[in-house]
């Protein structure tokens, strides 16, 4: 019985077999058409395709997030750096362009003194201000005909004077130096003849001083060398007069005087190579 | 009414592995829910019901989504046949042996696959089909627990 109940199984199988592999190979080769039966199952599945798509969809989201959180995080950190590149060469690209108007400057101003003035320019390579002194350290030296005594300016205006040289480099002492004393004019005028100093408070302000009482001078008038000092050349700015003071006795005043020239951003300068030059 | 339900869940499963776990599929593998449910089945129903129900959803299987109609069949019908035989020698309770008749089913189902395959012509290779059925084996141990828990309710509970 169990082995009758065996083969009738066995045979059953095989059948199955032959029948389902015989309408394998019929449909090996493409179909133009799909069976009804397949159409119907697949028109059927449709809808849940879609909307299973849907729940897909929001599960690759999800999981999504976890999966690309590493690599948002390393993009992240890629796009700091390269803002941070970007903006190091956006202050240099800056850099250049103000370095860009201030050659400009010195040029026009170069090219507009011509014959007047034998003008070298030359780099600031350190700075020392401090209550006590205020000089700079040019990169030009004895090697580029720079001697003690020369005039520094700019397009602004007077800078100093050359106190010490080296070979390659030189220290200019600047306006508000308290040693500084340069020969003064006032310009409107050409009248008033004084001297301008550095004021020693460490601030970049000059003073006029020993003005007679009844000199006439007002605030708003500007200063340039009088040349008089066997130091400076005359006609070069120097600044304007901000205020005025009397002294006690009253028989002299003293000019307060803001010079032209910023000197906390000077950056290039030129050397009057055709001024009081002394020894190299 | 049973066989219905079947069919619908083994359905939806069809579509279900074949839209949801595209996106979830991990190393390629995706669960197959038809095996899963024909051993089940069969396991509990024996060889004859697990044969027939095997040969019917790996039918199912073909038309929804195969190229060639009645390899499925084929091979879900005899995974379902040979699953039965274990239906008088398995003890129920033990979750852990329906889980290793899955994993087996799986790797078994992959060999019979690619057996009919070469019959009919088509171009697979024995060590790619058992490579790739790996991930699948893995896929469907996860979900053999669930699926068993149902079954076992379904033909062990209600029968008391």
């Amino acid at each position: 019985m169990f082995k009758k109940t065996w083969i009738r199984n066995l045979l059953a199988v095989v059948a199955l077999i032959v029948v389902f592999l015989s309408l394998a190979m019929n449909t090996v080769q493409p179909r133009e058409n799909l069976t009804i039966v397949e159409k119907g199952l697949r028109i059927a599945s449709s809808p849940f395709q879609y909307g299973f798509r849907a729940i897909n969809e929001s599960v690759n989201g999800f999981f999504a997030y976890f999966t690309e959180k590493e690599a948002l995080q390393q993009e992240n950190e890629a796009l700091k750096q390269q803002l941070s590149q970007l903006n190091s060469e956006l202050v240099q690209m800056d850099e250049i362009s103000m370095e860009n108007v201030r050659l400009r400057e010195l040029l026009n101003y170069k090219e507009e003194t011509r014959g007047q003035y034998n003008l070298q320019l030359a780099g600031i390579i350190a700075e020392n201000n401090t209550n006590l002194q205020h000089t700079i350290t040019l990169d030009k030296g004895s090697n580029d005909g720079v001697r003690t005594g020369m005039t520094v300016m700019n397009h602004s205006g007077l800078i100093g004077r050359i106190t010490a040289v080296m070979p390659d480099s030189s220290e200019v002492m600047l306006l508000p130096d308290r040693e500084s004393a340069i020969g003064a004019r006032v310009w409107s005028t050409r009248e008033v003849v004084g001297v301008v100093e550095g004021d020693g408070s460490g601030s970049s302000n000059l003073k006029m001083i020993h003005l007679p009482h009844d000199a006439d001078v007002y605030v708003g008038d500007s200063l340039v060398t009088s040349g008089l000092d066997g130091v400076f050349p005359g006609g070069i700015q120097i600044g304007e007069i901000i205020s005025i003071e009397y002294s006690g006795n009253g028989l002299t005043k003293t000019a307060t005087v803001k010079p032209y020239v910023s000197f906390n951003r000077l950056e290039e300068v030129f050397v009057l190579m055709n001024s009081g030059g002394g020894t190299a | 009414m049973r066989v219905v339900v079947l069919f619908l869940v083994a359905f939806l499963g069809i579509v279900l592995r074949d839209t949801v776990f595209n996106g979830l599929s991990v190393a390629g593998g995706k669960p197959d829910f038809v095996l899963i449910m024909v051993v089940y089945f069969a396991i509990f129903r024996g060889s004859v019901q697990g044969g027939l129900l095997g040969t019917a959803l790996g039918l199912l299987e073909d038309l929804m989504t195969g190229r060639f109609i009645g390899i499925n069949a084929i091979c879900k019908g005899l995974i379902g046949y040979a699953a039965g035989y274990s239906e008088r020698n398995l003890h129920k309770n033990n979750f852990t042996v329906p889980m290793a008749a899955v994993l087996a089913a799986t790797f078994g189902n992959a060999v019979l696959y690619f057996m009919f395959s070469v019959l009919i012509g088509g171009n697979v290779g024995l060590s790619t089909m058992l490579f790739s059925s790996i991930p699948d084996a893995i896929y469907n141990m996860c979900f053999s627990p669930v699926f068993y828990a149902v079954f076992y309710h379904f033909f062990m509970v209600s029968n008391d």
